[in-house]
């Protein structure tokens, strides 16, 4: 989890795009590792919600940890459901519909930053073909 | 202009259990088609199946029968995916769904827009966006922190970027001020004019597309009610167009008994066209009158200062004075610090420095959220942002519960999800909901929890007419019983009518406070009339609602 948190998605894109893989693979990869920053999206806002609708899950140690569903199932929920609407809405812009060219935002990184990115690179590959 | 087809559809659309309804369009290049109707008839669906997309908004429509769009003379479900996105470009109504979040930035969202589709990056273009889109100051700022208006410019943005030759946007001007939305307007016209494309905008609110040469379809229940260029349509109106709070169906039916419009046979649609021609008087005056405030102040707000981290936004100086049943109209353009105000109030984020004060309860920005929740209620603008519960019905009363009230609906209670038209969806799961009902089931699960301050952040966001009555309504019965309300809009017809006391906002700082009952007609004003506008214009603050004058010059027509 800690290499998907600081595993920016185009730095992967980079990686890939340079190892020469298909770009179905890329587009599969590189939406996956963004939809982290959907999840933690939706995260913050229903656990901000909760509270803002006077849930205290700060009152004690114990009301954390039994409030830990109320937050985990509705963030997968909602995530599952606004996937299918942002798929739509990233049919629309094109992603998946054939290779990325490369920009100068996500082409690859200086050498001195490949080593650890393309350990997070092959490790998401590992965790994503494992799941 | 000659007309040449560019674009056609052939759409189907089905609510469970009804008939199979049909419609054709029919675009020439350089045209801008504005599709006016009320929630629920199936226009988010429409506009994904012009653009050959296959899921919709959540909501009962479904896709039907025979529906295709055809694009220079071919099937778009017969193009190659790539080839589609570049051609067509689609705005869904929550603006947010079109950025991929592989980019962190603005510019890293535009630029991609190109990679995608295997360019190179058009820097002209980006430039060209972001001159028509004032982007400047936005380049370069991580997307996700932006503002609902910012949103929506930084999104429409991202889909012209391309040059796509049809452009279909779903319900997107809600979120942004008047003046942006003429600019807006503007923009689209010129840009399907000049680069020969075609825009279809769905919308609720007519008013859109005012004083142009745009052709104009009001869309009921899947079947097509009226259409004609809006100069048939809308003679001599020029800017001075009508208020449209009774919603298209009734100027629909008004533009029928002039005979200024050709009908379709509408076999199913009398009851709903009788109650669109009620009483003109129904919809002239406001149909809510606004409690008077009792004289002493309910709410007093002094916020001195909030820094957002990184010091991109600063609100200042904030004071508030707010009489017992009052619904105060937070008016602004976008990125004023409207919302930031709502959400200081409601300790959503801080540190702020001040103090507030609701009903001799005072409280700063070290109160818990929870706790704040008890005198200051918010209500999000992005309605999924607040649900989390499994039915509609516990999602009413999550917030009442949770305050210790009762976790059973009352009979109240479910008058005001009768009247918000969620009875049919009591054991629903609130995701099932079209977004204008989970617009309202959000607002109705705060009303319900009958806090001493209600925060209300764009209300009336994709609402059409008769929802927004309803919840002037609503509003209106839980002012009468205490407390007071803030709600931040760019819907001016709406706040002139439903707001007793308005509240301008500009770059962080309140500009200027009028009660609304003291400020006499004026018609000096373009329309829509942008908030700063109004605030100059406060020896005259105009009269939004003037369906006479329209009727006059039908009339004269």
């Amino acid at each position: 989890m800690a290499i998907w948190r600081y595993t920016v998605a185009s730095q992967v894109i980079g990686f890939f795009q340079r190892l020469g893989l298909p770009s179905t693979l890329i587009t599969v990869f590189a939406v996956a590792s963004s939809s982290i920053g959907v999840v933690q999206q939706r995260g913050r806002a229903v656990y901000l919600a909760q509270q803002a609708r006077g849930i205290d899950f700060r009152a004690s140690v114990l009301s954390r940890i039994t409030g830990l569903p109320k937050l985990v199932i509705p963030v997968a929920v909602a995530t599952i459901v606004e996937g299918t609407e942002r798929g739509v809405a990233m049919e629309s812009r094109g992603l998946g519909s054939g290779p990325w060219r490369l920009t100068g935002w996500y082409s690859p990184p200086p050498r001195s930053r490949r080593f650890s990115e393309a350990t997070s690179a092959l490790v998401m590959l590992l965790a994503f073909t494992i799941h | 202009m000659r007309y040449m087809s560019l674009f056609s559809a052939h759409i189907s659309l089905q609510k469970p259990g009804g008939p199979e309804k049909s419609v054709n369009f029919d675009l020439a290049a350089g045209e801008t088609v504005y599709v006016a109707a009320p929630n629920g008839c199936g226009k988010s669906r429409a506009a994904r199946q012009l653009c050959g997309l296959d899921h919709g908004e959540r909501s009962n429509i479904k896709a039907a029968g025979q529906a295709f769009s055809v694009w220079r003379g071919k099937r778009l479900t017969e193009l190659d995916g790539r080839m589609r996105a570049a051609k067509f470009g689609f705005v869904p109504p929550n603006p947010q769904l079109l950025f991929s979040m592989v980019g962190r930035t603005l510019r890293q969202e535009l630029e991609l827009a190109f990679g995608v589709l295997g360019r190179d990056v058009d820097d002209n273009a980006i430039d060209r966006m972001t001159d028509w889109f004032d982007l400047a100051p936005l380049l370069d700022r991580d997307y996700r922190q932006f503002s609902g208006g910012e949103q929506v410019r930084a999104a429409l943005a991202c889909v012209l970027v391309k040059g796509p030759e049809v452009v279909v946007t779903d319900q997107v001007a809600d979120q942004i001020d008047p003046e942006f939305r003429r600019k807006v307007s503007a923009i689209f016209e010129d840009w399907a004019r000049e680069d020969g494309g075609v825009l279809v905008q769905f919308a609720t609110a007519m008013r859109d597309g005012f004083g142009n040469q745009a052709r104009h379809c009001a869309f009921l229940t899947g079947q097509e009610l009226l259409t004609g260029t809006s100069q048939e349509c809308w003679p001599r109106l020029g800017q001075d167009g009508p208020i449209l709070l009774g919603g298209p169906m009734r100027l629909g039916a008004l533009l029928q008994q002039k005979g200024l419009a050709v009908f379709d046979s509408m076999p199913c649609e009398a009851e709903v066209l009788a109650s669109a021609l009620t009483p003109s008087s129904q919809y002239m005056t406001p149909f809510v009158t606004p409690p008077s405030g009792t004289g002493t102040d309910w709410l007093t707000a002094r916020i001195y200062e909030f820094a957002y981290p990184g010091g991109a936004f600063h609100l200042r100086d904030a004071v508030l004075r707010v009489p017992a049943k009052t619904l105060c109209a937070v008016l602004g353009p976008n990125g004023a610090g409207k919302t930031t105000l709502l959400k200081c109030l409601a300790n959503l984020v801080g540190p702020w420095k001040g103090a507030v004060s609701i009903n001799g309860r005072d409280y700063d920005t070290k109160l818990s959220l929870p706790k704040t929740a008890r005198l200051a209620l918010y209500c999000f603008q992005n309605p999924d942002d607040q649900l989390y519960r499994s039915t509609v019905a516990e999602e009413l009363v999550e917030c009442s519960r949770n305050a210790g009230g009762s976790s059973a609906l009352t009979s109240d209670d479910l008058q005001l999800a009768e009247s918000f038209g969620l009875m049919a969806y009591l054991e629903a799961s609130p995701f099932e909901l079209p977004l204008s009902l989970r617009r309202l089931l959000v607002t109705a699960s705060c009303l319900i929890a009958r806090p001493p301050l209600l925060l209300l952040d764009e209300p009336t966001a994709w609402l059409d007419g008769q929802q927004k009555i309803a919840l002037a309504g609503a509003l209106s019965a839980f002012l009468r019983k205490g407390g007071c309300a803030l709600a931040v809009s760019h819907d001016l017809d709406w706040v002139s009518t439903a707001a007793s006391q308005l509240v301008f906002l500009a770059n962080g700082r309140i500009v200027q406070r009028v009660e609304s009952s003291v400020l006499p007609a004026s018609q000096s004003l373009p329309y829509p009339p942008t908030c700063l506008e109004v605030a100059e214009h406060l020896a005259g603050f105009p009269r939004l609602w003037r369906e006479e004058e329209f009727l006059r010059r039908l009339h004269h027509a």
